[in-house]
């Protein structure tokens, strides 16, 4: 009797003991699959799209061209589309032209180009199309090309908007009337065409009422170099005939003219209307120093792109403007802005 | 069921248990390590695979150029070749469209890929049609479209040799880990099997002790202790019970040695009864055989007969007859003073002076304080006697016996010296020692030996020293007896009665 407990005990024993060590050995075997387990998982995860675009900007890090691109990829997820911001993850840095030709060669479904002015642009365009593969420009166009579409907000009710800001601006600083009022607007030296042009003449129809006190004047910011931008502004702010108003019309204009304001020690002389909601630009307008800032919904533009690929993909036919609204975002409004950012990062 | 595990089956299936455990731990550890390694081999393979197709796009490439240059067949054929070879490299590359951006980059390279091979067929094709502005155009594309690929692949392998990287690092720590956590196991196992054996080692060493325990406990004398019975089976239970029958038959051993030693035990009482009755006997018939009663009486009715008849002497002679017996009479087994020995010994002298006509001269030195020590009867006397037989009576001339009385270191002494014919010291020696000196003893006239003597004298003083016997210097034997001074005067007054 006391012999077969003792048998059961150790027999009991024996059990717990290997039980115990295949457990610990499927645990270490699990931990261990899943450690090294590498590539099947990102094989996984990625879902196979059916189209596949290519999106095409200037500068592919820049804040305000990753937001668009944001905004067409979650616009894309929904419709089947995988868009790719090309040429980022590529080691060299090529120019749209290169990117575009390669895209080309890569055969994919789509194209959103951020067109450069020239010839060859529009070559490519065409021979994108001749292979079958549909172009939108976006923020700058290619009018001439067979480009299907262009996304793009008003430029010229873009101007007035900046227009009436820079009126502002005038009245604000007062009527010490000795000398004229310096507007300078920075324009990007690579927009040679009708964009800045429009804005211009935006400006200064809306600008109008007190056009003789004022000295309109424009500087162009080299952004194919680097760094050019800041430089620029330094340039523009330490010298004399520094502006009363400073008009950016892009995004990194604003940040190098608010951070020289801020180095240099002109808060208060000069004031600048800026362009985009970047994060800098959100606290100079908050702390007073960026008078407003025009904003474009970069995610809306990102998608409205996107929606007229799939629409020409699926229905062979789409508008050739698509239009996206413009904002002013001013010290009144500025706390939505900083909440919806923090908001979209936090997504 | 009797025997169900033996030690060696229990000990035997413990080893082998643990040692297949720990085998197939090792085993196991062994595998994971090895799929560790393998996994590290592999970490790297994509990188390879890239730089493979990068290496036969360059030569692809530079066959094509060769062609282009010189037109000669072996570049043709190796064009040929190394397109065969970037086919079939490629067609390992993804070709869908999804979001990880390594995988669309493989996608773009195939299909840039797919459009360089084509430009390049094209190109070498309007080479052999000699159509020279196309094909210069068409190396122009393909050139660039080259750069794109060369571009991509490397851009693609950065971006997979910093994850093969990152999960090499991540394979270089599980590795570690891995060490650790078979440490462990290893440790763990050893552990349980430590604590397994010692478990099982206990259950076969508990039983042994206890039995040592019993063992010990018998040994201490507790007979009454058996050996406990684990049963456990194996052949330490059979030990415990062989045990437990021989402490039974040790038990029942002890038992009969206890009986017949007390069997024997009452068997020598017996005899020490029978010897003391003996004893008993013996002496009863020696005081029958003298029977002093009617001596004593028959010598009164003498010494009146001879005081009517006037015969003075003769008077003196049986009263002094009537005194000695009657002290033999009433003394024999009493303690009596010195005072009445010495009167008995002057009677005894006197009677031998008539019988051997006034040869004896009797002198008597005694210290007066002693006289009333006590001390047993009838020791003087057979002295005195020994003395005249064996001294004067074979001498030849008036013998003399001097009697003193003294003391001398806590001891009161009584010598008696006479000027016989001496003893040999030998018979000295003997007579103290209690042997006989006369082969028939029994038959001696006198009745009361000298060992006798000493004998009472010893048991009553309690002491072995009593008697001293030498040989005088000037000629004849003294006899020096020893009386303890405590023992000496305490009852003084016994004799009052007399």
């Amino acid at each position: 009797m006391k012999n077969m407990k003792e048998n059961g005990r150790r027999l009991f024993f024996a059990l717990v003991l290997i039980v115990v060590v295949l457990a610990v050995m499927i645990m270490v075997n699990r931990t261990l699959d899943r450690r090294m387990d590498f590539k099947e998982e990102s094989l996984t995860e990625g879902d196979a799209y059916q189209y596949h675009i290519a999106m095409i900007g200037s500068s592919p890090t820049d804040e305000f061209w990753t937001s668009v691109y944001e905004g067409a990829r979650r616009a894309g997820t929904r419709q089947e589309c995988y868009v790719e911001n090309f040429g980022a993850d590529l080691a060299r840095e090529y120019s749209s032209d290169e990117l575009l030709e390669m895209a080309i060669a890569a055969k994919v479904d789509g194209i959103i180009l951020q067109a450069e002015q020239g010839k060859k642009t529009e070559n490519l365009i065409n021979e994108a199309r001749g292979q079958g593969i549909p172009v939108i420009t976006i923020l700058s166009d290619a009018p001439n090309s067979k480009r299907i579409s262009f996304v793009s907000c008003n430029n010229y009710a873009l101007g007035e908007i900046y227009g009436r800001q820079v009126l502002a601006a005038i009245e604000n600083g007062g009527v010490s009337s000795e000398r004229k009022k310096r507007v300078t607007v920075l324009v990007d030296s690579s927009d040679e065409g009708s964009i800045p042009n429009l804005i211009f003449s935006g400006i200064k129809e809306a600008a109008a009422p007190v056009s003789d006190n004022i000295e309109l004047s424009t500087v162009q910011v080299h952004s194919s170099g680097k760094f050019e931008s800041e430089e620029t502004v330094r340039n523009l702010i330490l010298s004399d005939e520094y502006p009363d108003v400073l008009v950016c019309l892009s995004a990194v204009d604003t940040i190098s003219a608010y951070q020289s304001l801020v180095d240099y020690n002109m808060v208060g002389r000069v004031s600048i209307i800026g362009y985009y909601s970047s994060d800098e630009t959100l606290e100079g307008i908050k702390k007073g120093i960026i008078q407003a800032s025009v904003s474009i919904n970069a995610e809306e533009m990102g998608a409205a792109a996107i929606d007229g690929l799939h629409e020409f993909i699926t229905k062979d036919y789409v508008s050739e403007y698509l239009p996206v609204t413009s904002e002013l975002i001013t010290k009144d409004n500025v706390d939505d802005y900083m909440k919806e950012d923090k908001g979209e990062i936090g997504l | 069921m009797k025997r169900k595990k033996s030690i060696r089956t229990k000990l035997i299936e413990v080893f082998i248990l643990v040692s297949i455990l720990v085998f197939v731990v090792n085993l196991y550890i062994l595998s994971i390590q090895n799929k560790t390694v393998r996994q590290i081999d592999n970490v790297y393979s994509t990188n390879i695979q890239l730089n493979e197709l990068s290496g036969t796009l360059e030569k692809l490439q530079d066959s094509v150029y060769q062609y282009l240059n010189t037109k000669s067949t072996d570049a043709l054929e190796s064009y040929y070749i190394f397109e065969q070879d970037y086919n079939d490299m490629m067609s390992g590359l993804n070709q869908k469209t999804v979001s990880d951006s390594t995988k669309l980059m493989e996608k773009n390279i195939y299909n840039i890929s797919v459009t360089y091979l084509e430009k390049a067929g094209s190109t070498i094709d309007a080479k052999r049609g000699r159509k020279v502005g196309q094909y210069n155009e068409g190396y122009g594309e393909t050139k660039r479209l080259y750069d794109y690929l060369q571009s991509s692949i490397s851009s693609i392998n950065t971006t997979v040799f910093l994850s093969n990287s990152h999960n090499y690092s991540i394979l270089r720590s599980t590795m570690k880990s891995l060490i650790g956590v078979s440490m462990v196991l290893l440790l763990g196992v050893m552990a349980a099997a430590i604590i397994w054996i010692i478990y099982v080692t206990g259950n076969i060493t508990r039983p042994l002790i206890r039995l040592a325990n019993a063992a010990n406990e018998i040994a201490k004398g507790n007979m009454e202790v058996d050996f406990p019975i684990v049963e456990t089976g194996d052949e330490i239970s059979t030990v415990a019970k062989a045990c437990n029958k021989m402490i039974d038959s040790i038990r029942i051993y002890i038992q009969k040695t206890k009986e017949n030693y007390e069997r024997e035990n009452e068997l020598a009482a017996r005899q020490l009864i029978m010897k003391n009755d003996l004893k008993e006997a013996q002496l009863k018939y020696l005081q029958a055989q003298i029977n002093p009663h009617f001596l004593f009486n028959s010598l009164n009715a003498g010494a009146q007969l001879a005081m009517m008849e006037g015969a003075e002497k003769a008077c003196v002679f049986i009263e002094n007859m009537a005194d000695f017996f009657r002290y033999n009479v009433r003394k024999i087994d009493k303690e009596t003073t010195m005072k009445e020995e010495l009167n008995l010994v002057d009677n005894y002298i006197f009677i031998l002076n008539v019988r051997f006509s006034g040869e004896i001269h009797y002198f008597k030195q005694l210290d007066e304080r002693w006289l009333s020590t006590v001390m047993p009867s009838m020791i003087l006397q057979p002295i005195i006697e020994n003395s005249v037989n064996h001294g004067i009576r074979e001498m030849d001339g008036a013998g003399e016996i001097h009697v003193s009385v003294y003391s001398s270191k806590e001891r009161i002494c009584i010598k008696v010296a006479d000027n016989g014919r001496g003893i040999a010291p030998e018979t000295a020696r003997r007579i103290i020692a209690g042997e006989s000196v006369h082969n028939d003893s029994q038959s001696d006239s006198a009745g009361i030996g000298m060992d006798n003597v000493i004998n009472r004298m010893r048991r009553f003083y309690n002491t072995e020293h009593v008697i001293d016997i030498n040989e005088r210097e000037e000629g004849g034997t003294e006899v020096i007896l020893y009386i303890p001074m405590q023992k000496g005067g305490q009852r003084h007054d016994e004799n009052t009665d007399m």
